[in-house]
């Protein structure tokens, strides 16, 4: 039964380092994306580590009420398709080679049909045959996302997943994404810098400052100027486009207060 | 490209892969053949054949020299070859370092340390059980090295060029510990341990063979059963993990495999470097990262060098056999430069 995602209390950090306090978020609900957005050093990336299994944390992570953490690496593998942050440069393999090692590792299937359908689904037909080392970031980065879709997980915890992306791209990443979503039933968390972006195409926005929950809801709830002045130190407005679409202004840090440095 | 075609294509680019394969082993049997061959005495092709086919077909002499010399000596380069050509493309991986391999890393000479360790205090051991007791100590002090590579990797964050930097430095703590133990040696002893230091496929006995024969046999299928693993590692870490890889297990299993395989390479054939290092890039270049094939194709390759360098060991200086760990370094240094200079950008 789809329920969603549920995150309570959730807190986790690096040895003795505390990095993120007690995030709750409200019910992430089936086929709905999550925008995770905040500053630089705000947690974001090891919220998705935890998400993921790969860092320990205290708290409760429940999807479609199963706690499905405590499930073995290889069987969670089979619900959570996660993105890192950086794909390696140096790998020798194929793209092809790629996708279809993720594909056998979590389904065990000889079937090659799913990994052709996620290479032509993200447009990536002409470099599926080449070495990884070869591709651009941007590439690379779709190689990356594909790893995760064709998997069909139920959460996809995808950490900037459009850095690299052309304009074009990442409007598409965000479109695939949303159909993969919808016809499974699956959670989407993605973690971005552009706010525009996490408002014109999530669902759901939470937003994280040094590791604690600034907001969290509908993006027009999540993002405003307070928001954007606690967070990100900067005096902005948001107005809506001719679409009727709220975009953010940002314009000038804000003065006389302590700036979060930059790491 | 069409539908049918990427997956067509895949399939056409593994099949050709299949075939560099085979042809990879049909040079490593013709290689064979001539290490067999050739020697202060040449046997004809088809005396060597029947030789082998039929030992009572050759002279006392000529026997003697094909199953007692030749024979053992080649068998050696190959297993030899094959064990550090597989134990170090398994290193490459899972250290995500194109340069590692045991030599480069120290392993090879703490194998060494632990070789002459035996060789010197192997008269508080039991006679029965001395021919085991130099692969014992050489796997142990491998595995050592192998722990304290992992070791200073986590604890610093090491990138690929601090890793290297540690391997040379065990290289240095090896070889002051290999000289201390010479000091201390008997005569008859530091003769042996020099052989060691100069790595050397001279004194292979068919007991040996059997030992390395075994190590191969138990370790290859284990490489094998993981290879959808480690070549989701090639994808990164993080990646491997979210596919619920065991990343810390695997990397203590492959270097607990990696210190079987040098050990027992080292404890019979010396200090033989560069094999490790090149027949990974040799394999990596003709087939490709996927462990199906880069693998064996590893194995294959080291076995295919230490094969050719133990034939130019003989060829070079007419009527003398050089230590073939010599041939492997003239070969290697250069060899080892131009890789790091193709790796720079990931150094």
């Amino acid at each position: 039964m789809s329920e969603g995602l549920r995150i309570r209390d959730v807190s986790a950090g690096y040895g003795p380092r505390r990095v993120l306090h007690d995030i709750t978020l409200p019910q992430l609900q089936p086929g709905t994306i999550t925008a995770v957005v905040g500053p630089n050093a705000a947690g974001k990336s090891t919220f998705m580590k935890v998400l993921a299994g790969l860092l320990p944390s205290g708290g409760e992570i429940v999807l479609n009420g199963e706690a499905y953490l405590q499930r073995s690496p290889s069987a969670r593998a089979k619900l959570v398709g996660y993105l890192p942050q950086s794909i390696p440069a140096g790998s020798g393999l194929l793209a092809y080679e790629s996708v279809l090692g993720a594909y056998r590792m979590t389904s065990g299937s000889q079937d090659a049909e799913p990994v052709e359908r996620v290479f032509r689904m993200l447009d990536l037909e002409n470099v599926a045959l080449r070495p990884v080392s070869e591709l651009s970031g941007g590439k690379r980065q779709l190689v990356g996302l594909a790893q995760v879709l064709v998997r069909e997980p139920r959460l996809l915890l995808l950490d900037e997943p459009t850095s690299a992306l052309d304009l074009r791209w990442q409007i598409e990443v965000l479109r695939i994404v949303r159909e993969a979503v919808e016809q499974r039933d699956a959670v989407a968390l993605v973690c971005v810098h552009d706010i525009n972006l996490a408002m014109r195409f999530c669902d759901m926005v939470a937003v994280l400052s040094e590791g604690r929950l600034l907001a969290a809801g509908p993006p027009s709830q999540a993002i405003t100027s307070e928001t954007l002045k606690t967070g990100w130190q900067v005096e902005a407005r948001i107005e809506n486009c001719s679409l009727g679409y709220p975009v953010v202004l940002a314009d000038e840090p804000v003065r006389g207060e302590t700036v979060v440095p930059m790491p | 490209m069409s539908e049918a075609s990427l997956g067509q294509s895949y399939r056409q680019i593994y099949r050709r892969r299949l075939a560099v394969l085979s042809v990879l082993v049909l040079a490593l049997g013709l290689s064979f053949l001539v290490d067999v061959a050739t020697g202060p005495s040449i046997f004809p092709l088809g005396e060597l054949l029947r030789g082998l086919v039929d030992p009572s077909s050759l002279d006392q002499a000529k026997s003697v020299i094909l199953w007692d010399v030749r024979l053992p000596y080649a068998i050696m380069a190959v297993l030899v070859g094959a064990a550090l050509g597989l134990a170090g493309a398994e290193m490459q991986t899972v250290l995500n370092n194109p340069l590692a391999s045991p030599f480069t890393l120290g392993i090879s000479e703490a194998a060494a340390f632990g070789a002459s360790l035996a060789i010197v205090f192997g008269v508080l051991f039991p006679v029965a059980i001395q021919t085991y007791t130099v692969p014992l100590f050489a796997f142990l002090t491998a595995f050592a090295a192998c722990m304290i590579i992992l070791a200073l990797s986590r604890t610093f964050g090491a990138g690929a060029h601090a890793v290297i930097l540690f391997g040379i430095a065990l290289v240095f703590v090896f070889k002051a510990l290999i000289s201390l133990v010479q000091f201390v040696a008997e005569a008859d002893a530091l003769q042996q341990i020099v052989f060691w230091t100069m790595g050397s496929l001279g004194r292979a006995t068919w007991e040996q063979l059997a030992i390395v024969t075994c190590v191969l046999i138990v370790c290859f299928p284990f490489s094998m059963r993981a290879v959808w693993m480690m070549t989701a590692m090639r994808s990164g870490e993080a990646q491997a993990a979210s596919l619920g890889i065991p990343v810390e297990r695997l990397r203590l299993v492959v270097l607990f495999r990696v210190s079987v395989l040098a050990g027992v390479a080292v404890a019979f054939a010396g200090s033989i470097g560069f094999i490790g290092l090149v027949g990974p890039h040799i394999a990596r270049l003709a087939l490709g990262e996927d462990h199906r094939l880069y693998l064996p194709g590893s194995a294959l390759a080291g076995a295919l060098i230490l094969s050719l360098a133990s034939i130019a060991s003989k060829a070079l200086i007419p009527g003398v056999v050089i230590p073939i760990g010599i041939v492997t370094a003239l070969v290697g240094v250069p060899l080892f430069m131009t890789l790091i200079v193709r790796q720079r950008h990931r150094l």
